[in-house]
């Protein structure tokens, strides 16, 4: 249990540092765009693209971290007047939105692994790159958010 | 309503309501409407479309936006604004307070997000105002009500994400929120006085030479540059909205790095950790929103609204006040941006059909979403000022009855006279 604690731990501290990597790579190629453009060279097709790319990368990252912390945007006026209460039903309640949270991350593990090996043909319109490669950011995101999802389920009830 | 639908609705905002991130709703309704049509060929649009719904160029304006919200607070560039502040507005009676109001105005012109505003200035004002006497619940009141006014003076992060997700013009819609931003504030500043003089608030003593005034305006420039550049470059077109985020978040890095060296290199690595993750917690939703949209669209949503909407018949005015009561509660319960992507689509549509220009929509939505900041059972702007001021949650709604009834009252001035939003966007050509 320790052992998964500490690569759950490892594997965030990794995540973070890979979506912060893209944004600041994404923040680079826009103000490139806009230097390159005012400077008078011209601007390079793929710029816009790889930047887009960084950013649903980044997004995707983030959301992993962010199902790990449960830091996503959410109501959470039921499950803090539960806990009050009872702090079981509180737990409870907690337990099966994770399940349904993890149900949803497996979908789309699934169903995005198929559309990775759906576009390995296709090329994308500015830098001719596989669209796989963008496009694996979905199976990547959700694995890493589906496997959070289980270590919280795990550790929760470690905890008690 | 088509069982499938009611099965979508009765999912979505069931899990909702019970804490499920609105993300994960949105596409657990949808799994829930394919099973229950047995749709399952359309189980793979889930990533398709989430994927689609953030591959946009105008959508990176919101993490660069962000960035240089960061980059702000993290720069500690508010102390220059505070000081600017208190020469410009401290001479009133109840100068204090008007001083946080104004800081307000001035600051929510370079992050535009109404919490970031409180965790700013709040640490700065409340424990300056309780010292001068004021109670620990009127400075709380004070800082959360004017905090609103940061989404609304431009630039705002909230006038991107309006744009992003409706296509109105983001330049369109931050000279739209500028004056009745200001109207907000003023109508603040009035109450302030009021009450000043009732309960004989000091002034703020400090020396006003014009050479005071100078070099406090001089040094205030340096971050006033920020809502200069981004209005600049998107008022004049020379920019696209993701790319004034970007040079303004190269612009307040610049300074607070190499100028002021208020953020230390190794530092940085945190501020653009935040912002990625910020950022991914509402990139997402809009994601799994467009994926949720498409099955509203299956279900022929929009066009059922639209048609119930001309079939109440209630005129101009009347559209508009249902709306706004609909926003209202809305936004008592949930998240300006997150309305803002849920509904702002759907809503912009409707209302634009009930003859209200899109444009002075919006600015009433936005400024409408944020008074519920300020209301239980969700007012987190409230339960931030608390924290920090930690004079109990009753006493300070109580304090911020007065501050509620004159924002209701600009609101309902900007929706009376559109010309409010609507001036300043037609004289620039939008």
């Amino acid at each position: 249990m320790r052992a998964l604690r500490t690569l759950i731990g490892a594997l965030d501290t990794g995540l973070r540092l890979a979506a912060a990597l893209c944004l600041a790579g994404m923040f680079a190629l826009i103000v490139a765009q806009v230097l390159l453009r005012y400077g008078g060279g011209g601007v390079p097709v793929f710029t816009e693209e790889v930047a887009r790319y960084a950013m649903i990368w980044m997004a995707l990252l983030a959301t992993a971290v962010a199902a790990r912390e449960g830091s996503h945007i959410r109501i959470d006026f039921v499950p803090q007047a539960l806990a009050a209460r009872s702090r079981l039903a509180g737990r409870l309640l907690e337990g099966v939105l994770d399940v349904i949270a993890m149900t949803v991350f497996v979908t789309l593990l699934v169903q995005g692994l198929d559309m990775v090996q759906f576009a390995a043909a296709q090329r994308s319109e500015g830098l001719r790159i596989p669209l796989s490669w963008p496009y694996a950011a979905l199976p990547v995101a959700f694995g890493f958010a589906t496997l959070f999802a289980l270590g919280r389920l795990v550790t929760r009830e470690d905890r008690s | 309503m088509s069982d499938s639908l009611i099965v979508l609705m009765a999912l979505f905002l069931g899990l909702m309501v019970l804490g499920l991130p609105v993300a994960w709703s949105m596409i657990a309704a949808m799994l829930g409407w394919v099973a229950f049509t047995g749709n399952w060929r359309f189980l793979p649009l889930a990533p398709e479309r989430l994927w689609q719904g953030m591959d946009s160029f105008v959508l990176m304006a919101i993490p660069l936006f962000i960035l240089a919200g960061e980059l702000v607070n993290a720069g500690k560039i508010t102390d220059r604004l505070i000081h600017f502040a208190n020469v410009i507005f401290g001479w009133m009676r109840g100068g204090l307070a008007q001083v946080n109001i104004g800081a307000s105005i001035l600051f929510s012109g370079i992050t535009g997000v109404a919490l970031g505003d409180i965790a700013a200035l709040g640490r700065v004002f409340i424990p300056a105002m309780v010292k001068q006497g004021y109670s620990p619940a009127y400075a709380a009141a004070v800082t959360a009500s004017s905090s609103i006014i940061g989404p609304m003076v431009p630039p705002s992060l909230v006038a991107v994400i309006y744009g992003s997700m409706t296509g109105l013009s983001i330049g369109g819609l931050m000279a739209a929120t500028l004056v009745p931003g200001l109207v907000i504030g003023l109508v603040q500043m009035a109450l302030v006085a009021v009450q000043a003089r009732r309960h004989d608030y000091p002034r703020v003593a400090m020396a006003r030479s014009p050479r005071i005034v100078l070099s406090a305006t001089r040094s205030a420039m340096v971050p006033l540059m920020i809502p200069v550049i981004i209005l600049a470059g998107l008022l004049l077109g020379l920019m696209t909205p993701t790319e004034a985020g970007a040079v303004a978040s190269a612009y307040a890095l610049v300074v607070s790095v190499v100028l002021y060296r208020s953020i230390r290199w190794r530092d940085l690595g945190a501020v653009f950790q935040r912002s990625a993750l910020f950022s991914g917690q509402l990139l997402i939703i809009v994601g799994c929103g467009a994926a949720f949209s498409w099955v509203m669209g299956m279900e022929n949503v929009p066009r059922a609204v639209s048609g119930l909407i001309a079939g109440w018949d209630l005129g101009y005015g009347g559209t508009l006040l249902v709306f706004n009561a609909v926003l209202l509660v809305l936004g008592m319960f949930i998240d300006p941006t997150t309305v803002i992507i849920l509904f702002g689509p759907l809503l912009s549509a409707a209302a634009a059909q009930a003859g209200i220009d899109p444009m002075h929509f919006a600015v009433v939505a936005i400024l409408n979403l944020n008074i519920g900041l300020l209301t239980p059972p969700l007012g987190v702007c409230l339960f931030a000022a608390e924290r920090i001021a930690g004079c109990g949650l009753v006493p300070l709604i109580r304090a911020n009855l007065p501050f509620l009834a004159v924002n209701l009252l600009g609101l309902a001035l900007i929706a009376a006279l559109p010309g409010l939003s609507l001036w300043l966007p037609g004289v620039l050509g939008f």
